[in-house]
């Protein structure tokens, strides 16, 4: 027996109720929202103020740039010959009860030739991890979370590669990744140094792309960010007023979401930028890539879509990315056809991690090594399961 | 004709196996088709009767938009792989004599599956004693299966790549003495045969 049902029937109630009480509160809240996104529509240099504030960085608020706050920008046509480059990737995390303790790393990758009428070239990159000081690093077991933060620096490095060596003959390439580009190494849960050395390493990657004038964007499908809202509910407030406010979750905004705020957008309208309110962007800040955000209605969804400042700056390529994304989008139910097919190359799936388990027990065998077995953990688990 | 690779065996028995490629060629595979794959030390022969592309949701989402550009359907094709091409096992052969019968083991996985054109056509088809193999399988297109088998046979000993009549007579001969007691799949036969 797993769930008793039954027990969490009562629950389950409750939550029917919070979420149609927090709909009941959007809706009231909503309008409101708009409203000051009207009012405050060109007051970018006041809102910028608030931004910075004390309450403002508290709130991790959103900064405007000086494009009008309540814009709706509708995309430019796509230039024929156009290149887009992908990357997504995926990973097995190390098992301690499993027969070998390695961990691997997958990133998939496509370029797509728009107007070229060719198939996309499709790639993958898989990389075992199994050396000392790869599964043991400074003498403790590698853990899941510095897996995963390894895989988003490889996932962006092989994005950039390709996209550098594309936009050497392609003037017009854009480089796109799922997920944040605004990316947090949590110093608390990697080894010691390690959250320094991957951010360095990311950065780097970043210089890279600038340096070759790549436009590349983050695209985050369903974001839950509320960085507009909290500063619009700042700025409402008096200033002697906004010392008191620690988050959103105590007022009447709380649970209102960035997206819910620009739904007003039509399909393949952007939003005005903005830049991301989060504390940790200073390391960003610092390299000079800061990360700017818009949403954009996909067709399906609002959508937030993450640029580096250098790209936020040039109207020219921000159009192109707005222009690529919206493409991509249209002709894949809302969500960038390069990140399905990159994530699909990416993916490990179950009976190929079993195949590579085989082949690794295999190995093992081939150079007079005894069969490992699972943890007796492992074993009864998949008994009992 | 040069000898192509038509991919690797994913299934296998002693009587038919399944084939994984990546792309289809105007050549390979084509139905009808006499393959071969060397399976320890013998030589195993089979004729290609399905050469078939599994949809999924995906494919079925792009089949049905509107506009998709032509690099989305190019990419869809790509996606398709393995395309699987099944295999009816026809003989093998053994220090140079072709036997056709049923192996005594069936090829490996990842065994590579080679076409067999011209000369080793011509020779794997002089004799008629496979034809038992194909028509027994009622559950394929058989009788489509081995007319084409032969018309391929009369291909490569005529010509210019014109049907050897003379060698479609003889095989015409052995299907009646086979299909003596079914006339009409007899009538249906050889007229598939006719140059």
């Amino acid at each position: 027996m797993t769930l008793e049902l039954s027990k969490v029937a009562h629950q389950i109630d409750e939550m029917g109720r919070a979420l149609a009480e927090r709909a009941q509160r959007q809706r009231r809240t909503l309008p409101a929202a708009r409203e000051l996104l009207r009012l405050f529509a060109n007051d970018q240099e006041r809102l910028r103020e608030v931004a910075a504030s004390e309450a403002g960085q508290r709130l991790r608020c959103a900064s405007p740039d000086d494009e009008p706050l309540n814009m709706a920008g509708a995309p430019h046509p796509l230039p024929p010959k156009t290149t887009v480059v992908a990357a997504d990737g995926s990973q097995i995390f190390p098992d301690p009860h499993a027969m070998a303790f390695y961990y691997a790393i997958n990133i998939g990758t496509i370029i797509f030739r728009a107007g070229s009428g060719q198939a996309p070239t499709v790639s993958t990159v898989p990389r075992l991890y199994y050396q000392d000081p790869e599964i043991y690093p400074h003498g403790q077991p590698v853990t899941g979370s510095l897996v995963g933060a390894q895989r988003n620096v490889e996932e962006v490095r092989t994005l950039a590669d390709l996209a550098l060596e594309e936009a050497a003959c392609e003037p017009r390439c854009a480089a796109l990744r799922d997920g944040p580009l605004l990316m947090w190494f949590d110093r608390a849960a990697l080894p010691q140094g390690r959250a320094e050395r991957l951010l360095d390493d990311y950065l780097s990657i970043l210089d890279r792309l600038r340096t070759g004038g790549v436009p590349v964007a983050g695209f985050v499908s369903r974001p839950h960010g509320s960085e507009v809202v909290a500063l619009l509910y700042l700025a409402h407030l008096e200033p002697e007023e906004r010392s008191a406010v620690d988050s959103l979750s105590t007022t009447d905004y709380r649970g209102l979401t960035d997206r819910a705020l620009f739904g007003f957008l039509r399909e393949g309208e952007r939003s005005a930028t903005f830049v991301r309110g989060a504390g940790f962007i200073q390391d960003f800040r610092a390299r000079g890539h800061d990360i700017h955000f818009f949403y954009l209605n996909t067709g399906a969804e609002i959508a937030r879509v993450e640029v580096p400042e250098w790209i936020a700056r040039q109207a020219q390529k921000l159009d192109l990315l707005h222009a690529v994304l919206y493409e991509q989008c249209r002709h894949n139910k809302g969500y960038p056809y390069v990140l399905t097919r990159a994530d699909e190359l990416a993916v490990i799936l179950g009976p190929e991690r079993q195949v590579l388990d085989e082949m690794i027990v295999q190995s093992l065998l081939r150079h007079g090594l005894h069969v490992p077995e699972m943890s007796a953990k492992a074993q009864l688990k998949k008994v009992a399961r | 004709m040069a000898e192509l690779t038509v991919g690797r065996i994913v299934r296998s028995s002693t009587q038919r196996f399944a084939v994984g490629c990546r792309v289809l060629q105007p050549e390979v595979p084509t139905f009808g088709a006499l393959v071969w794959v060397n399976a320890f030390d013998i030589g195993i022969y089979g004729l290609i009767y399905d050469v078939r592309m599994e949809d999924d949701p995906y494919v079925r989402q792009v089949a049905i938009a509107p506009d998709a550009p032509e690099e989305i359907l190019a990419d869809q094709r790509q996606r398709q792989v393995p395309i699987e091409v099944q295999v009816l096992v026809v003989g093998f052969q053994r220090d140079g004599v072709i036997e056709h019968r049923l192996p005594p083991q069936p090829p490996l996985s990842l065994d590579v599956i080679h076409t067999c054109d011209g000369p080793d056509l011509v020779k794997f088809t002089e004799r008629f004693d496979y034809f038992r193999l194909v028509l027994d399988n009622r559950d394929l297109p058989a009788d489509e299966l081995l007319a084409t088998n032969l018309r391929k046979a009369a291909a490569a000993r005529g010509d210019d790549g014109n049907l050897d009549r003379d060698y479609l007579v003889k095989a015409g001969r052995e299907l009646a003495r086979l299909l003596v007691n079914d006339l009409q799949r007899l009538d249906a036969m050889l007229r598939r045969l006719q140059p």
